[in-house]
């Protein structure tokens, strides 16, 4: 096991700048940051703060403009597009706002996606999917096609999928926007059952009830980190 | 393994979609299925013209009288005209003594002559051979024997009729051993046999189906050399001492040498140009020369047909891109990479097109059958020709699927997410 104090992923004075016409828009501007293992973030702000650039980067959708990211203890800014992939299918572990279920495979399948592209067996996959969709409560509904789910079922899925290649670092964009107080309450439960076991959280939301559950609040502002509590 | 499972979900994709599926198929399933039905027609027709073909045999070489164009250097003798022309007793004799490569020559006369039994008559054609003949000429028998050396030297009044000949004049009687009258004498038959194939060939016609065989000695016994024909008001006489000589080659290496030696002997013996020689090994490379440029055709037609098919295909799956952009930001997010994303594409539209491909063929089967059936005309359908379709449509689904499938992998995954 990495020792308690480990950072799960560090940013050194990130930049991101993106050309919108004429204009350079600054959407990171000299960021630095460090989240240890095992903790659970709320990254919160208003609108065009910059959450979603910075979950970009921390999620390796992204590179930075300008200074350097790392997760564990590998630098990725020098990584190519095929090794950032792999990167995100074994280490990393997305949940968005909708979901973003494949409409055309049923939960099962959804689940082991991830386990596809890293190339593990069917049979491994199956009984792997399975055990997750216990895990979130779903294993009477593997047969089921996204759109026969509710909002918080299909999160729940999401949730189980992003967890099918056992990553260290999940990263959750505003995970209960678009579900109920009662849903919102069962996948946040969810979220911080799993942060108990060992995974870190990065979560970005607006909602303060939902930023209660994490235990440490980076707020942003104008791209830049306004403080952290 | 990889390959199988992604060879699946690409099945999958396209049965989720199955209409349009089906629709953008289409292309690929008439181009395959026309290209099949062609191939079959091309092949039954050219095998239908290489078994004519060799029913002649291809060792063989025909070596024809021909009325030269001056009429035959005719003597006028007041309003009958004598014409002296074709090959002679002395060419077959030529032939048989002086190439080595000559493993049989067999001189033919031929003429017309009304045959008749009691009420029944017909013109037939009188065929006078030498029992080698039926050596060289597949005459399959049906009834009693063929004509034998005996027969020949002897000169014996026997002849061989075909089964047409011997149904019309030979109505509900026993063939064998039945008189019939040709001009002025009688014949014993002796053997029925089938005249050729039933359908009607450039190469012999339909005039064997009327044959009555008989010796050649026997012929020129009782009918002599001349040949007496009345034409408008006039008579015409000729003097043709034998029709036709078929020519059996040793090896079918030697067919061409053999035919350019025969025509060099009969040049320097014939001083008008009055026999033609047929040679079925060249007629055969000509057939072989003919289905070759046929084939370069249907292949252009086909290359068209399935340049359109796998255009409307590439077409439809950058659609199907462009209407599953945020799948594909999803799939990458999830760290598919940009390989696995091309490949996916990439194979859902090679099962695309090989699904298109195979119910292609089952159509290209399908329509040389019902053609077959319905008009009689004999198509064959050759397992190379569906091997090699089946494998242009996968071809056709990488070529047209590279595109598309590039297209999907270059998506940001950033924007594809965000991609309503």
């Amino acid at each position: 096991m990495a020792p308690i104090n480990m950072n799960a992923c560090r940013l050194e004075h990130v930049s991101r700048s993106y050309r919108m016409g004429e204009d350079l828009v600054h959407a990171l501007d000299d960021v630095c940051a460090e989240f240890k293992q095992g903790s659970f973030w709320a990254i919160m702000g208003s609108s065009g703060a910059g959450k979603s650039s910075l979950l970009n980067i921390l999620g390796c959708l992204d590179r930075p403009s300008s200074g350097r990211y790392f997760v564990g203890s590998q630098d990725i800014t020098a990584l190519s597009d095929d090794e950032l992939s792999q990167l995100r299918l074994s280490r990393l572990g997305f949940i968005f706002q909708s979901f973003h279920l494949i409409p055309g495979l049923n939960v099962q399948e959804n689940i082991a996606l991830p386990m596809f592209y890293k190339n593990i067996g069917d049979d491994l996959s199956q009984e792997r999917a399975e055990e997750l969709a216990d895990l979130v409560g779903l294993s009477d509904r593997l047969n089921h096609r996204p759109n026969e789910l509710s909002g918080g079922q299909q999160q729940r899925v999401a949730v189980a999928r992003a967890l099918a290649n056992d990553p260290d670092i999940l990263l959750a964009d505003e995970p209960t926007g678009n579900l109920d107080s009662n849903t919102s309450r069962q996948v946040m439960e969810l979220l911080a059952r799993l942060n108990g076991q060992g995974k870190t959280i990065l979560m970005v939301t607006h909602e303060l009830e939902i930023a209660a559950y994490a235990h440490r609040r980076l707020i942003m502002a104008d791209g830049r980190i306004e403080r952290v509590e | 393994m990889q390959l199988v499972r992604e060879v699946k979900l690409g099945l999958k994709n396209l049965l989720l979609h199955g209409m349009r599926s089906l629709l953008t198929m289409l292309g690929m399933v008439f181009g395959v299925g026309s290209v099949v039905a062609m191939l079959a027609v091309g092949e039954g027709a050219s095998k239908d013209a290489l078994e004519q073909i060799l029913l002649l045999g291809s060792n063989n070489i025909i070596i024809t009288s021909v009325k030269p164009a001056d009429g035959g250097g005719a003597n006028s003798r007041g309003t009958t005209f004598l014409s002296m022309y074709g090959l002679l007793f002395k060419d077959a004799e030529r032939l048989e003594q002086g190439f080595d490569t000559i493993t049989k020559t067999v001189p033919v006369r031929i003429f017309r002559k009304e045959a008749r039994v009691g009420g029944q008559a017909l013109e037939a054609r009188v065929v006078g051979s030498t029992p080698e003949w039926f050596s060289l000429v597949s005459r399959p028998l049906l009834a009693g024997r063929i004509l034998l050396a005996q027969d020949f030297d002897q000169g014996r009044n026997v002849v061989v009729l075909t089964e047409t000949v011997a149904r019309r004049l030979l109505v509900g009687k026993e063939a064998i051993g039945s008189w019939v009258r040709i001009g002025t004498n009688v014949f014993k038959v002796v053997g029925v046999v089938q005249a050729g194939t039933m359908r009607d060939s450039t190469v012999q016609g339909l005039d064997e189906q009327i044959d009555v065989y008989m010796p050649l000695s026997t012929l020129r016994q009782r009918f002599g050399d001349l040949v007496v024909r009345r034409s408008a008001g006039s008579r015409e006489r000729e003097l043709v001492e034998l029709h036709q000589i078929l020519v059996q080659v040793r090896d079918i290496n030697e067919v061409e040498v053999t035919s350019r030696a025969i025509k060099a002997m009969l040049a320097r013996f014939h001083q008008k140009n009055d026999y033609h020689l047929q040679v079925p090994l060249a007629l055969l490379k000509q057939a072989e020369e003919t289905k070759h440029r046929f084939n370069i055709v249907l292949g252009s037609i086909a290359a068209i047909s399935l340049l359109v098919g796998g255009i409307g295909i590439m077409n439809i799956m950058l659609a199907s891109v462009t209407e599953r952009t945020r799948e594909i930001g999803i799939r990458r997010a999830i760290g598919a990479t940009r390989k696995q994303i091309t490949s996916q594409f990439l194979i859902e539209t090679v099962v695309l097109s090989t699904s298109g491909g195979g119910l292609g063929l089952v159509l290209g089967v399908a329509l040389p059958w019902l053609i077959s059936n319905m008009t009689g005309i004999p198509t064959v359908v050759t397992i190379s020709s569906l091997v090699l379709s089946l494998g242009i449509s996968m071809v056709v689904g990488i070529v047209f699927g590279l595109y598309p499938a590039m297209r999907a992998a270059r998506l940001d995954p950033i924007h594809a997410l965000r991609h309503e």
